[in-house]
């Protein structure tokens, strides 16, 4: 396998003043700032080969974004050595800038005023595209992302949705070999976060691109990826196999269900471990490869009225990684 | 080379076609400018009803500063203060992200990235109402050369400042009254050489250089040229535009990509 990404004490620390709260706060901070550094990301150390998909998770502020943008070249690390695709990335080379791409969930590279087509097409003169490539490129994207109807429409009257088919399609209009996605799927339904998983996994598979992926949503990396690193407070917990990691620190899913007529809580107990009970509202928490078969239980034995399986929070798969002190 | 005029190109096309998505905001931003021009004009010709001279200048030469004066701040919109207003607040919301990760010469497209139709226009009237007033007979092809590069240099004079104040949002995060300060300029800009005391003459040359914008062009085009004075619109230039150049790669490294 092909080492395309290498990270070695990579570190980045951020200044940040500290405010107190209301007017009086703002204005002794007017005249007096007490500064604090932020170790945003701390001596991580990572490879990557050509064509994987690794899963970056992590609670708000763990480092994930900082670590991508440092990987891009957005931002000059602290400290450590960086290499992608044999290149420093914050050197910014033209060479290494049209063979990445940076997908970012909470901003948009898209003309606001204009249709999306337009954005494509400077993207087109921006990578130094032929017509023909270009052409063919668009129509595999509009094509896998069923993304025919919207792309000349104007961007502020698109969905976020539709913004974010949008947004991928003009980062991989020149078909980069690494594919950085922060967030991609925040604040989508679950049908359009689908649609972009799958989106995802077939655009790995037909060019053989090396994505990262930030996610705050398990579902997105279960489904993409096999690989994973976890990330809290800039140090790096867990690098290794997803599947394992959910195994071990995410065994759990939570069974939310309300009944039409009111149960008592002793029948329910078979089931799995009561976390919140009221007579009409019931919280459990059951063994995810027991989930089906549970929740089937559950339906013909009670009249339910809604029934909704979730998965444990990131933040608390993260929290249990760091307690458990684990280093793979 | 090529890439980079294709992409200007671009660039100016995508803004026209987002101008006129608002034509009221085009048509009355036209209206502004030129209302602006035309009462300033009538208010020199109400001045001049009663005095033939001000300072040595006669009407047809205060006017024609005036209108060069003008060109000179449509320009400066149309390159600098439109865009340098977008890239420092792109610095401090962090959508400068897209810009640095794209594999063109982004200080080459900087005057383009958000190109103000709405400027051209009155730029073209402008450049209309100063030919009326010029004596064409009297102005050789060097002089017009000398002239449009002097004017050329007092817009890179203007785009190097407003460069080196955005710079500063590197560091500061919001740096937006330097964009105030340059809406006072005109007013200095505008005012013949010899109209400055003697004492204040260097500090508005070399400090803050509102003489060397628009004077030099003026000199030329009326063959009274002060060498020293346009040797100094260079120099002072130059310097101000590696100063922006290094204070843009500088302020680079402390870029924070706001999330």
């Amino acid at each position: 396998m092909k080492k395309i990404i290498s990270v070695k004490n990579l570190t980045k620390n951020f200044k940040v003043y500290h405010k107190k709260q209301g007017l009086i706060g703002s204005l002794s901070a007017f005249f007096k700032r007490k500064y604090e550094t932020v170790k945003a990301v701390q001596k991580i150390n990572f490879e990557m080969n050509k064509g994987e998909i690794v899963g970056f998770i992590g609670p708000n502020g763990a480092g994930k974004t900082t670590t991508l943008k440092m990987l891009s070249g957005l931002l000059h690390p602290d400290d450590g050595e960086v290499s992608v695709l044999g290149f420093i990335p914050f050197k910014r080379k033209k060479d290494f800038l049209s063979q990445i791409s940076l997908v970012m969930g909470q901003k948009s590279q898209l003309w606001w005023d204009l249709p999306a087509i337009e954005s494509f097409n400077l993207n087109r003169m921006v990578y130094n595209l032929s017509k023909e490539d270009y052409k063919t490129s668009l129509a595999s994207l509009v094509e896998m992302l069923d993304a025919k109807d919207i792309i000349h429409r104007q961007v502020r009257k698109l969905s976020l949705g539709q913004r974010m088919k949008c947004e991928l399609i003009a980062s991989l209009i020149h078909n980069p070999k690494i594919l950085f996605l922060d967030e991609p799927t925040i604040g989508l339904d679950v049908v359009i976060q689908k649609k972009l998983r799958k989106f995802i996994k077939e655009y790995n598979e037909k060019y053989n691109a090396t994505i990262i992926l930030t996610s705050h949503y398990i579902g997105d990396l279960e489904e993409l990826c096999k690989r994973v690193v976890v990330i809290n407070d800039g140090i790096l917990g867990y690098d290794g196999d997803f599947g394992s990691l959910i195994k071990k620190y995410a065994k759990l899913k939570t069974i939310k269900l309300v009944f039409l007529k009111e149960v008592k809580k002793e029948n329910l107990q078979k089931y799995g471990k009561i976390i919140d009970f009221e007579p009409l509202k019931a919280s459990l928490e059951v063994n995810r490869e027991k989930v089906g078969e549970v929740a089937s239980g559950i339906l013909n034995e009670f009249s339910v009225d809604d029934l909704n399986i979730s998965e444990m929070p990131i933040e608390e798969v993260v929290r249990r990684i760091f307690e458990n002190g684990n280093n793979e | 080379m090529r890439k980079n005029i294709d992409l200007i190109i671009q660039y100016i096309k995508l803004n026209l076609q987002t101008e006129l998505t608002y034509r009221s905001n085009l048509i009355f931003t036209f209206i502004s400018a030129m209302t602006y021009v035309f009462v300033f004009v009538l208010s020199l010709k109400f001045v001049f009803n009663y005095v033939p001279q001000i300072g040595g200048y006669n009407y047809d030469q205060l006017y024609v500063i005036l209108m060069l004066s003008q060109l000179w701040w449509y320009a400066n919109v149309l390159v600098a203060r439109k865009n340098f207003q977008y890239i420092a607040k792109a610095i401090n919301n962090g959508t400068l992200d897209y810009h640095l990760l794209k594999p063109y010469s982004f200080r080459i497209l900087t005057p383009f990235l958000k190109f103000d139709f709405r400027h051209l226009m009155p730029i073209i009237i402008t450049v209309f109402l100063l030919f009326i007033k010029l004596d064409f007979s009297s102005i050789g092809i060097l002089q017009w050369l000398g002239a449009i590069l002097f004017f050329m240099n007092g817009v890179l004079v203007a785009y190097s400042i407003t460069s080196i104040f955005t710079s500063f949002s590197f560091w500061v995060g919001r740096n937006n009254s330097i964009f105030d300060i340059s809406l006072e300029m005109p007013d200095l800009v505008r005012i013949p050489i010899e109209f400055f005391p003697f004492i204040v003459k260097g500090f508005f040359i070399f400090f803050v250089p509102v003489i060397i914008m628009v004077n030099p062009t003026f000199q030329i085009l009326y063959n009274n040229m002060d060498y020293i004075l346009l040797a100094e619109a260079l120099i002072i230039s130059l310097v101000l535009f590696f100063i922006s150049e290094f204070t843009w790669k500088y302020g680079l490294k402390n870029y924070t990509s706001a999330n």
